[in-house]
């Protein structure tokens, strides 16, 4: 059978990658990439030493330890959501805004060209 | 009424947001231009239709909207133009011929007795159970007085427009509830007056236009009516409705 070490080895490295790979050719604004440097990080070393979460597990006095880890990233997915509303929010703001002031913008260019004609 | 000559000394601007309206703006725009000559601003939304050289035709100023953001982002762009050209007082109209220009002096009045910072045209004769039972609703959601929260017929004084333009206020979509909401927050003096109001001439409500927009608008505002209620001022909690005379 396949040593579960590997599997995991092999699924964190990927993802590892991938991250990386998107880092490296300025995919993510530097705010984001950082973030998620820090995941690709994590997870090649949990993919490679699975058995880490087991002795946190055990310290933490939690019975089942897959499950911190389930809880962990459940808690770090959420706070991520959560901080990619705010942006999109903000962002929604900064376009309504830049709406606006084009608007106005276009119509003091609009007058000017008249005034000329 | 008899109109007060302060009300042409003040600098008063119209602003009608609109969206694909080229089949009743001309009209509005000429009734407001006629009866009292004030300056009118209309803001195309990225309409698809001719509102926009329409409204240029009829003697408005037209300023353009390159993407469609709401009737709400609309009427802020309004505001900005108000307080670049110095504007006093800016009236906002829906462009659909809802709101009669005969009233905009008893709206004013207030604003100009200094009595208000913002005024609500009311008319809680119009609108079926269910938009009546949904005013009910925000009412007891807000904790606030006012009949009509939906009305876009409003009037502003100078005052108001720094904070109308401000960040916060560009998280709203509608001019209803968040805005009085907002503007009892910043210290102004919200008041209601009474006025009648005509039936929509072209299209329908873009909130009540389907169920799934109508719970969609519930959702929404009663959330925001509870969430802003739980962290506002209550001193300027009631708000005063003023009879035109």
């Amino acid at each position: 059978m396949f040593p579960y070490q590997y599997t995991s080895a092999i699924i964190g490295i990927i993802l590892g990658l991938i991250i990386f790979f998107l880092i490296k050719h300025d995919r993510l604004h530097v705010k984001f990439a950082f973030f998620w440097f820090i995941i690709a990080v994590a997870v090649i070393f949990l993919g490679v030493f699975p058995k880490f979460f087991d002795k946190i597990g055990n310290f933490l006095g939690v019975s089942y330890p897959p499950v911190l880890l389930l809880v962990l990233a459940l808690s770090l997915v959420l706070l991520k959501l959560l901080r990619t509303d705010i942006e999109r929010s903000k962002l929604e703001q900064r376009i309504k805004e830049l709406t606006q002031r084009m608007a106005y913008l276009e119509g003091i260019i609009e007058s000017k060209e008249h005034e000329k004609q | 009424m008899i109109i007060r000559k302060s009300f042409f000394d003040k600098k008063i601007l119209i602003i009608v947001p609109a969206y694909n309206e080229e089949a009743t703006i001309s009209n509005i725009i000429s009734l407001i231009k006629g009866r009292y000559n004030l300056d009118v601003l209309v803001v195309d939304d990225c309409s698809q239709d001719n509102t926009r050289d329409v409204s240029q035709k009829a003697g408005a100023a037209v300023l353009s909207h390159c993407i469609n953001c709401g009737a709400w982002c609309a009427i802020q762009t309004g505001f900005r133009y108000a307080l670049n050209k110095g504007y006093d007082i800016a009236v906002t109209m829906d462009a659909d011929g809802q709101h009669l220009p005969e009233y905009i002096p008893f709206i004013i009045k207030p604003l100009e007795d200094n009595d208000a910072d913002l005024t609500i045209g009311s008319y809680t004769g119009r609108g079926s159970a269910g938009r009546k039972f949904a005013w009910s609703f925000f009412r007891i959601m807000s904790g606030l007085s006012i009949m009509d929260l939906t009305s876009g017929f409003r009037a502003y004084n100078k005052k108001t427009f720094k904070y109308l333009i401000a960040d916060e206020s560009l998280i709203y979509d509608y001019q209803d509830i968040g805005i009085i909401l907002f503007m009892l927050r910043c210290g102004m003096r919200v008041k209601e007056v009474p006025v009648l109001m005509e039936p929509r001439q072209n299209g329908c409500s873009r909130i009540f236009s389907s169920w799934w927009n109508v719970l969609s608008y519930m959702i929404d505002t009663s959330f925001i009516a509870l969430t802003k209620r739980l962290f506002r001022d209550r001193r300027h909690l009631m708000c005063s409705v003023n009879n035109f005379k």
